[in-house]
């Protein structure tokens, strides 16, 4: 093989680097030649000193860190080592999901827990309220049985007895309406707040089932570029990296 | 047991180790073109041009070197390699680590040899 030769199989096998360092290569490597022959070998025993081209490439192309173009014949084949690692990413978000997944189910079931117990006071309050309805009730009623004694001993104190029952009614009347009123109240409390959290799960669940495909797409992506293309592998995993990173931080948000 | 595959393996470890060391010694001393390098490394360890290449750039990328052209008298002009104040100081760090390594290496072979 001569120079020119050997120039062009080497582009042929750099052609993936930018043009400047392609250039700077075959430079650096025309030159080598060229000294070589000056000291008084052929182009052809130059360019056997630069041992097996396969190595020499390989090495050369160590720099950039790019496979050369025949590895990756022999990866596609072998596609084992991606897929693994491909795999325990996936396996890291998956984990990650989980991990979010159930940081908001304690969250949803701390949050359900006080919705109970504020349902629990309410209901309390309400009880006691209708106890304190009861025995204020049971008085009046006693002191309405009381003026009717009254009435029997005194007959010019019926008038005054009857006024006393009929204030007496209004006042139960009054106080039943009144408690209807509360009643309906909390009622309508329990169902505002009851509501208001399902939103909130809803608002949760559809934000993590968003954000959590989202990143996957992402990571997928990564992969595939990994599986796909694997003379540039530095780019799935880059791809791969930003949606673990993104996953990560979505997660490590999602859990705070 | 290893076989000469193995005893090649070793070698070329022992070679990336040393390498770059030899590289920023060889160019502390002057500015040196790729070739020029690659013969004065090859005084001390066979080395291989295709190992050169990658070294110079990663230590270029890293700052250690500082890379120039010029031209030359015998065609075109030559890519020359200059030590920066980082190179010179990472050259001492390789130089002592190595010292102190070969020294606690030699000592130990030394040692079980007499024994």
């Amino acid at each position: 093989m001569d120079k020119a030769a050997f120039l062009v199989r080497l582009q042929k096998n750099i052609g993936m680097l930018d043009d400047d360092e392609q250039k700077d290569i075959m430079d650096e490597y025309s030159q080598h030649i060229d000294m070589k022959v000056a000291k008084g070998m052929t182009e052809a025993e130059a360019i056997e000193d630069f041992g097996d081209f396969e190595d020499f490439v390989r090495e050369v192309l160590s720099a950039y860190h790019v496979k050369a173009p025949f590895d990756q014949k022999i990866n596609i084949k072998e596609s084992a080592e991606p897929a693994t690692a491909a795999g325990v990413v996936a396996g890291e978000v998956v984990d990650g999901m989980a991990r979010a997944g159930a940081s908001a189910a304690t969250r949803l079931s701390e949050a359900t827990k006080e919705g109970i117990q504020w349902c629990g006071e309410v209901v309390s309050k309400l009880c006691a309220q209708v106890t304190k309805t009861a025995e204020r009730d049971s008085s009046n009623e006693a002191s309405a049985s009381h003026l009717s004694a009254a009435d029997a001993v005194s007959a010019d104190s019926e008038h005054t007895t009857l006024a006393g029952l009929t204030s007496c009614s209004a006042t139960v009347r009054k106080t039943r309406q009144g408690l209807v009123a509360k009643l309906m109240r909390a009622c309508w409390q329990v169902i505002k707040t009851g509501v208001r959290w399902m939103w909130n799960a809803c608002v949760v669940c559809l934000g993590g089932f968003v954000v959590c495909g989202t990143l996957f797409a992402l990571f997928a992506c990564g992969a595939s570029a990994v599986l796909l293309v694997q003379g540039y592998p530095a780019l799935g995993v880059t791809l791969g990296a930003v949606g673990v990173s993104i996953s990560g931080i979505a997660v490590a948000f999602l859990a705070s | 047991m290893q076989g000469k595959g193995g005893e090649a393996f070793l070698n070329t470890q022992f070679k990336k180790g040393v390498l770059e060391l030899l590289v920023l010694q060889a160019v502390r001393t002057r500015d040196m073109y790729g070739y020029e390098l690659v013969e004065e490394i090859s005084r001390a360890i066979d080395v291989k041009e295709g190992t050169i290449y990658p070294l110079l750039k990663r230590l270029t990328n890293e700052r250690y070197f500082e890379a120039y052209l010029q031209e030359s008298q015998e065609g075109p002009p030559r890519k020359y390699y200059r030590l920066t104040a980082s190179g010179i100081v990472r050259s001492e760090e390789l130089k002592k680590e190595w010292l102190a390594f070969q020294k606690s290496v030699g000592e130990f072979l030394k040692e079980y040899d007499d024994g």
